[in-house]
């Protein structure tokens, strides 16, 4: 099919995304939660384009918009730069100081933001998330919580049992705002084999063992004493 | 090799890539490798229409090999080793070449050096990927039959649920008859229920299940494992050889419980007077019988954590509280004039709002709570107790009929036995752990055997048969899959080379190799399903016996002497690098993504494991020209195969020494250990590398081979 991007006619195949046709056509688009390894995520925003409709111009996401016979795209557009600014604004808000975000900033000609929040330089793209669960397949690691508290951290903020400690995720992040330590622990990093790992068994349900930390809150409910430590492994010859 | 025909395909990344390096000139130079039939630049490789691209090369020009250079095979290798396999390439022989993270971006401001790399990277990927066979998929049929360890309530709820599922069920118990721990309580506890209907229903539906084969009074003498399979030999007895009886299990349910400690010479313990809680079950239910009437017990003393949480019993058995309540109502509902006092350390009630509801109730018809402290337990006398008893201070003296011992539940006698043949490493109290993945991989039992019960620590019959469901449809699930296949790295023995030493065996960190009877000797065994291709065995064997699909020996030298191959004599110290893919290959590709940079002058080789590094591979790299070896390897503790990465330090150690006494100077080779998260740590340390080995100046092997005119 063909679709017009920038008033370039482009040959775009069935079932592709407007970004993934502009790349392959070498028209930049910005982008920051994506990745061609991963399911595109629509999170950053950076990658709006303004599409024509019968009902008139509208900002769509690139990386998630698919082609259709006679789609006409405008890469560049007021609207577009001006939706773009206001995100990577709003982006410096916390993480200014990330060079990425600079580089940004600088492309699209944003100054000074105008709004300030606590500095984070995780800005929340979600990429780590996603290649855990894609690409590494063990999903140690999620988004959670809502609104201003939203974070990526492991469930209940505990070291992960399921990371394999391969650093997919530090490797991916656009920012630098994840180490192997946010995910394991720090102290007890992954297959630190002589370590002794406190757990107590929980009595509620009789089949998971939660770590110490966990076991406080619910130490009103449990009259429970027995900690059970593995000592390192006694080999069986 | 003249017959291979390979296709390298160049990523530019949009310009990420192509900005840094000049691809055309890394186009020209990559047509000149061997056996390259086709060379093709690509905007996006990863992308829908690259991956298009991919396939349709490989069928125009029938291609049996890739090499695809562009980012880090950390993410996109799924993607590219799909597209090949979708078009018929073995995703084996689907090499990926990383020149974004590892080159294009390390070395921004220098692009001449980068390009350089990047031929040399491809050069080296050209050379791993022609001599690359495709692993041999391991595949085994699961045998669709389980094995059910012990007949108490756990086995007996999971031998149904499987059966139930549509599979055959051994279940073996070693007593007369079925029901366990559950034959000797009277009721439910902490409901009054009855537990003898839902016993007997148990019990019948696993007899009269079709699909059950219930071996009663049987042991189970040996458990060979085979590929994905187990065969259980049962016998009559422990002990004698009569009527063994084999065959073969795709899953084993371990249901074995915990046994009762017998407290010999505890408490003036003689199973008349002084009795154990079960021991009192069954007196109750006898009182029962006979209507209660007859009660002739005016005093019965109840001693809680009687034989535990002490230095033998370091734990909390976790049930005998509950049912020291539930004794202490029943028998005060039957005869209220019955004196019974409980004295206790700590009452453990499960955090469940029924065993609170009993203490109540036992407090309601007169039950006597007395606490005594951990270091002052009660003192059996005669004909009375004395305890301190720790909320007054006064210490009390109470006369007994009767006295009934918690004494705690122990791991099965044999609990080491069953251990030792399914290979399931035992906590410190001897209960089968939990499992727990990451941490203590070593204590996960393989896939295909499920710890359920109390065999895990002492529980009731509703943990119990809580996690024998759960087991039952793990092994469901295990069962259903039909085949287990690996694809992984496997090591292989040629038995005809090996000399049956056994050191591999002694040293394989996941025991993965046995010795089994050859033509004439004793030859070593890999299991292709324990094998995690670490390649420890491959360095140790005297007689390199042992190789691997990927990662040969032939391999990693093609790799060392494609490295460099194309350089001339520009006055550049050469170093080659080996790096352990989980530690210094991620700190590497790290410190690109983080736009660090270190010497252009560095190529670096991908191991499994830093334990793969062979002395040969260093000497080698020696002779074929470097300056300089570096390894790279996780620290000691935290090795992805099991510790093998501490052998690393002695090899390295050893051949040092080994080098110094050759007259060569030993500070050439480094090890250094690598945080996957810390690029700035890897950059420091390869700088300093470098810095040093610049300071040596070229090695006087090169030299020699410079002055015969040798490259």
């Amino acid at each position: 099919m063909q679709i017009t991007i920038d008033g370039r006619q482009v040959e775009a195949k069935e079932g592709r995304t407007v970004l993934q046709v502009a790349r392959q056509n070498g028209i930049h688009i910005p982008t920051l939660c994506y990745h061609e390894a991963l399911q595109p995520f629509g999170a950053c925003r950076l990658c709006v384009v303004e599409i024509e409709t019968s009902r008139g111009r509208r900002l769509v996401t690139s990386c998630t918009h698919p082609c259709s016979e006679g789609l006409a795209v405008h890469t560049a557009s007021d609207a577009v730069l001006q939706s773009r600014r206001i995100t990577v604004e709003l982006l410096m808000a916390s993480a200014e100081h990330v060079p990425l975000i600079q580089q940004l900033a600088n492309e699209l000609g944003v100054k000074e933001p105008r709004f300030t929040m606590p500095e984070n330089t995780c800005v929340l793209c979600g990429l780590c998330v996603r290649a855990c669960n894609e690409i590494v397949g063990v999903g140690a690691i999620s988004v959670i919580n809502r609104g201003i508290d939203k974070e990526v951290s492991p469930p209940f903020h505990i070291a992960s049992n399921a990371c394999i400690a391969c650093g997919t995720c530090v490797l991916i992040c656009p920012t630098g705002a994840i180490t192997l330590a946010d995910i394991n622990g720090g102290a007890e990093t992954a297959h630190k084999w002589d370590s002794a790992f406190q757990a107590v068994s929980c009595r509620m349900c009789g089949h998971h063992s939660l770590q110490p930390v966990f076991a406080d809150h619910i130490k009103l409910l449990t009259v429970d004493e027995a900690t059970a430590t593995i000592p390192a492994g006694e080999a069986v010859s | 090799m003249s017959d291979t025909r390979l296709g390298i395909f160049l990523c530019a990344c949009g310009e990420q890539i192509s900005s840094v390096i000049d691809l055309d000139d890394v186009k020209r130079r990559a047509w000149d490798l061997p056996g390259v039939v086709c060379v093709q630049q690509l905007p996006f490789a990863c992308s829908p229409d690259g991956l298009d691209a991919i396939r349709e090369t490989i069928h125009k020009d029938s291609l049996d090999r890739v090499v695809v250079a562009g980012c880090t095979p950390r993410t996109v290798a799924q993607a590219c080793k799909g597209a090949c396999q979708a078009a018929g390439i073995d995703d084996d022989l689907c090499q990926l070449v990383d020149i974004r993270e590892g080159c294009a971006w390390l070395h921004r401001a220098e692009p001449s050096p980068a390009t350089h790399k990047a031929v040399d990277l491809i050069r080296m990927g050209v050379a791993q990927v022609s001599l690359c066979q495709p692993r041999q998929r391991v595949q085994v049929e699961l045998p669709s039959r389980a094995l059910v360890l012990g007949g108490g309530l756990s086995g007996l709820t999971s031998a149904a649920i499987l059966a139930d599922s549509g599979i055959p069920v051994t279940l073996v118990e070693r007593g007369d008859s079925l029901g366990g721990w559950l034959r000797q309580m009277h009721t439910l506890h902490p409901s009054p229920q009855d537990a003898s209907p839902l016993l007997a229903e148990r019990i019948r539906a696993v007899r009269e299940h079709s699909m059950i084969d219930v071996l009663l009074g049987k042991h189970v003498t040996a458990i060979s494992r085979n590929l994905g399979s187990y065969t259980v030999s049962v016998n009559g007895s422990a002990y004698s050889n009569d009527s063994v009886r084999s065959f073969e299990v795709g899953a084993i349910i371990v249901a074995t419980g915990a046994e009762m400690l017998q407290p010999d010479g505890l408490y003036r313990y003689d199973g008349e007077r002084v009795v154990t809680q079960l021991e009192f079950e069954r007196e109750l239910a006898q009182m029962e019988s006979s209507e209660g009437t007859q009660t002739a017990l005016s005093h019965v003393v109840m001693i809680l954590c009687a034989g535990q949480r002490t230095d033998q019993v370091p734990y909390c058995s976790g049930g005998c509280c509950v049912l020291a309540l539930k004794q202490a109502v029943e028998i005060k509902q039957m005869s209220p004039d019955t004196e019974v006092s409980i004295l206790f350390r700590d009452l453990n009630l499960l955090g469940r709002i029924e065993h609170e509801r009993q203490l109540l109730r036992a407090r309601e018809l007169g039950t006597k709570f007395i606490r005594y402290r951990p270091g002052e337990p009660p003192v059996v006398l005669e004909d009375q107790v004395a305890v301190d008893d720790q909320l007054s201070g006064v210490r009390q003296s109470i006369p007994y009929d009767r006295i009934v011992l918690a004494t705690p539940l122990v791991p099965q006698r044999d609990a080491g036995a069953v251990a030792h043949m399914l290979r399931i490493v035992r906590d410190k109290d001897g209960f089968f752990p939990q499992v727990r993945s990451r941490l203590r991989p070593e204590n996960r039992p393989e896939r295909g055997i499920y710890v359920c019960g109390a065999a895990h620590r002492p529980c009731d019959w509703l943990e119990a048969e809580f996690e024998a469901t759960v087991a039952a449809f793990q092994a469901v699930r295990h069962l259903r899959k039909g085949l287990v296949s690996r694809a992984a790295n496997v090591a292989a023995i040629d038995e005809e080379r090996c000399s049956g030493c056994g050191t591999c065996g002694q040293h394989c960190p996941f025991g993965a190799i046995t010795m089994r009877q050859g033509q004439i000797l004793d030859v070593a065994h890999i299991d292709p399903l324990l094998c995690t291709g670490c390649g420890s065995c491959v360095v140790l064997c005297p007689v390199k016996a042992i190789s691997m699909p990927i990662n040969n020996d032939m391999q990693i030298i093609a790799q060392v002497e494609a490295a460099f191959e194309g350089r001339s004599d520009d006055g550049e110290v050469r170093i080659l690098a080996f790096g352990c893919e989980w530690s210094c290959c991620a700190a590497a590709e790290l410190a690109g993504a983080r736009g660090l940079t270190y010497p252009a002058s560095v190529r670096m080789i991908v191991v499994p494991c830093s334990v793969r590094i062979d002395p040969l591979h260093v000497l080698w790299a020696f002779l074929s020209g470097a300056d300089g070896v570096f390894l790279g390897a996780c620290a000691p503790g935290e090795c992805h195969y099991r510790g093998g990465n501490s052998l690393v330090e002695q090899r390295v150690d050893r051949l040092s020494t080994l080098l110094t006494s050759s007259g060569f100077d030993a500070r050439r080779l480094r090890l250094e250990w690598i945080t996957s998260d810390d690029a700035h740590d890897l950059v420091s340390k390869i700088q300093r590398f470098a810095e040093l080995v610049d300071a040596l100046g070229p090695s006087s092997v090169r030299n020699e081979r410079l002055d015969k005119g040798d490259r």
